[in-house]
């Protein structure tokens, strides 16, 4: 009996081998295998985060092209934004990927490594070129996701920069005359400022000067890497290495081990971005337009004003950062889905005014809107946009590289090592050998 | 007579072992059959979701794959990949850091709220119930309630250390304490299931012995040392198997309030799987640490498990 019983359960094991084998995970399938016919239903699935407010927009915007396309039939999926890469790269290994989906720009080189994504097809948004789709964009929106000659993308559906956003009222307290708006302050100055903006009572710290999502390794790219450009400096080269040693790297990373050795700034205290800056626990933040409408809504009386992002003092060019999410259709898809796909994300980004108006997202394909250009349409609802629009143009889109998710982790464990007082070079070395390893595999 | 004979003859011989195993004719064996068809579903939910997993992830070890490419095969590179790398070898010093930093003041501490809410005394309902409430939260809210309490600005955790004359901490900032904030939020979340554990196994003790212990004149430490503890023994041992491997096997709490850090201080060997699987897509590389995870619980449930067989024949 007991032999039975044992041969019964090295047989299961066995058997459960032989599947973990036979089923191991291949590349999903790739598109076009079944041609359909044009008039056959299409079926597709689109893939989004759930930022609250834009879930009635794009429902909106799938009932619409539902309506004119009657065969086309679109299931709208959403997921939390904190997982929401991780979710749509496992549909896409899962052979369950969507067929039209958002991403951020700095998920391209992973996207065109695995093949998952297509070439736009400038047909659907009614031109003939790829450059002529091209032009329908602001000049550079589109340079994040060109390769090989290529646009990978049907629209950006949010497009960011970083200006710095502070309390007029906390700065006159301090004695401090409100910031130009034309010309930026230099990081110098800024550590200063920040510095004198904090307030303490005893040992608590009440308000901190400036702050910033510090544990978030995004926001560590968003904000340290300009200044590393600043410096003239590239966290990847041309040849794909990193470079965590380098001597603008350096210089960052001392400037940021300062300014929290001045006060000016004070990661335990933080706990979110805009509700700290709204409720006066911090004095400035760095943020895009997309900031305005929260602060104005988690507390109306609060007065605060926009500044170009700092400049260091020896910049050697004038740098802002450039993010963008986008329209993205999957290269697994059918040919006949992707043409659905393009004329859908055509219909998308060509609703300009409602992403502004009721989510608050900038757009990048140009439109008028009553008569006026988008830039001046989202200043009119509030002019403090304009400085912040002033800075796109010397915005430049983050690194690029297959291994951005481990290089933006490794930079912000060095991050936090120096802030917290550790050698600035003992810690760059570290984190050089951490990328050297993550780059070679 | 010829009629008698053979039914003599066939009453003579040997009798055939009735078989009541799984594979038998009778009505026993039949029943067992009957249970194991009850079982089946288990088994197949068992198989599917747990011995297909571990040994999917055993086999892609052995590759290089990223989710959305062709695995290649890689061997054993992964393995001694693993063992070169600092950031792995921190992460399994953290956890062990984490896991009995954890566990230890919960076994003293769970022991000792039972051994006082075993005592009938005024309110003990109420004061039960008040305690067993971070049970019943979820870790997530709990996590998010502590990030709230370890704000050195308004935070109620810093705000009492400093009646204590305690100022200037930045807990969860500090790569110094930052893995203690965790060991604290835990302590206080993991104490009352143990707690109700043992008092369990405190209900389970005939009271005779403690009378007999009276009579005879024991004091109440001895009652304890002598009675308690060693009666508790099963008990006690049941809860070091499964509050270390929970220990082990903890994410939330880093996920939420520090994400690792600050530096890798609270990266512990879950994150570090998470991460490099997830995030990083080193399917492989991901899958090959978390063997070797598998194989660190399994030292230690076997060790524990040899521990409990030698105390129980002791």
């Amino acid at each position: 009996m007991k032999t039975r019983v044992y041969t019964l359960f090295a047989l299961m094991i066995i058997s459960a081998m032989l599947l973990s084998a036979c089923t191991m995970p291949a590349a999903a399938p790739t598109g076009g295998a079944a041609a359909l016919v044009a008039d056959q239903p299409i079926e597709l699935l689109y893939m989004t985060h759930n930022h609250a407010q834009s879930i009635p927009v794009n429902e909106a915007i799938v009932a619409e092209f539902q309506a004119s396309h009657p065969n086309v039939k679109i299931t709208f999926d959403n997921a939390p934004h904190s997982n929401y890469e991780q979710k749509v790269l496992t549909a896409f290994a899962g052979g369950q990927g969507p067929d039209v989906f958002w991403a951020g720009d700095w998920m391209v080189p992973q996207f065109l490594d695995a093949g998952i994504v297509a070439p736009v097809d400038p047909a659907a948004f009614g031109v003939a070129s790829q450059d002529e789709f091209e032009a329908l964009f602001d000049a550079g929106a589109l340079d994040a996701f060109k390769a090989d000659g290529n646009i990978y993308t049907g629209g950006v559906s949010e497009y960011n920069t970083f200006s710095l956003i502070y309390n007029v009222d906390a700065f006159a307290e301090a004695g401090i005359d409100p910031l130009p708006k034309d010309q930026p302050i230099t990081w110098e100055e800024l550590a200063d400022i920040a510095a004198k903006l904090t307030v303490k009572d005893g040992d608590a710290v009440t308000r901190v000067g400036l702050a910033w999502p510090f544990t978030t390794p995004i926001w560590t790219v968003l904000i340290q890497e300009p200044m590393l450009r600043q410096k003239g400096g590239e966290l990847v080269n041309a040849e794909g290495k990193a470079d965590f040693t380098q001597e603008p790297m350096v210089a960052v990373m001392t400037y940021l081990q300062n300014l929290r050795n001045a006060g000016g700034i004070d990661p335990a205290t933080y706990t979110d971005l805009l509700q700290d800056f709204a409720s006066g626990r911090s004095a400035m933040i760095f943020g895009g337009p997309w900031a305005a409408k929260p602060l104005s809504e988690i507390n109306p009386d609060l007065n605060w004003e926009t500044a170009p992002l700092p400049q260091f003092a020896d910049a050697v060019d004038r740098v802002t950062t450039l993010y963008a999410w986008a329209w993205f259709v999957s290269a697994k898809s059918s040919p006949e889905k992707q043409k659905a796909a393009w004329e859908f994300v055509n219909l998308l980004t060509s609703k300009q005014q409602e992403w502004w108006d009721k989510v608050g997202y900038v757009q990048a394909r140009q439109a008028e809107v009553d008569g006026m250009s988008l830039p001046e349409y989202y200043a009119q609802s509030d002019e403090r946009l304009a400085t912040i629009f002033a800075d796109y143009p010397y915005g430049k889109a983050e690194f690029r590289s297959t291994k951005y998710f481990e290089l933006s982790d490794i930079w912000t464990r060095a991050q936090d090592r120096v802030l917290s007082g550790e050698d600035v070079m003992t810690v760059l070395q570290d984190a050089q050998a951490q990328a050297d390893a993550a780059m070679t595999e | 007579m010829t009629a008698n004979f053979a039914s003599r003859q066939a009453t003579n011989q040997p009798k055939q072992p009735r078989n009541n195993g799984l594979f038998g004719n009778t009505l026993e064996a039949r029943k067992k059959r009957f249970g194991l068809l009850f079982a089946v579903p288990a088994f197949l939910f068992f198989g599917a979701f747990y011995v297909y997993p571990l040994f999917q992830t055993f086999y892609v070890s052995f590759f290089s794959w990223g989710l959305l490419d062709e695995p290649s095969f890689l061997g054993i590179t992964n393995y001694t990949r693993l063992f070169a790398d600092k950031e792995f070898l921190n992460a399994i010093w953290v956890s062990f850091f984490y896991a009995f930093g954890v566990v230890i003041p919960i076994w003293g501490v769970a022991l000792g709220l039972a051994l006082i809410f075993n005592q009938a005394f005024a309110g003990r309902q109420a004061y039960l119930t008040t305690y067993y409430i971070p049970a019943v939260i979820s870790l997530t809210v709990w996590s998010l309630i502590w990030l709230l309490m370890y704000n050195p600005t308004f935070g109620l955790f810093t705000v009492v250390i400093r009646w204590f004359g305690i100022t200037g901490v930045r807990i969860l900032d500090d790569p110094a304490t930052a893995m203690l904030g965790m060991i604290i939020l835990s302590i206080w979340k993991g104490t009352p299931v143990y707690m109700l554990i043992f008092i369990a196994g405190l209900r389970a003790i005939p009271g005779d012995y403690y009378e007999a212990a009276q009579i005879d004149g024991a004091r109440a430490w001895q009652r304890l040392l002598f009675i308690t503890l060693p009666l508790l023994r099963p008990v006690f041992l049941y809860v070091m198997v499964i509050s270390i491997i929970e220990a082990f096997k903890v994410f939330t709490p880093m996920y939420l309030l520090t994400n690792g850090g600050p530096g890798s201080a609270t990266r512990v060997l879950s994150m570090f799987i998470f991460q490099n699987g997830f995030q990083y897509l080193k399917m492989g590389y991901a899958s090959a640490a978390s063997v070797i995870f598998l194989l660190i619980l399994l030292l230690l449930a076997v060790f524990q498990f040899r521990l409990l067989r030698f105390q129980q024949s002791d």
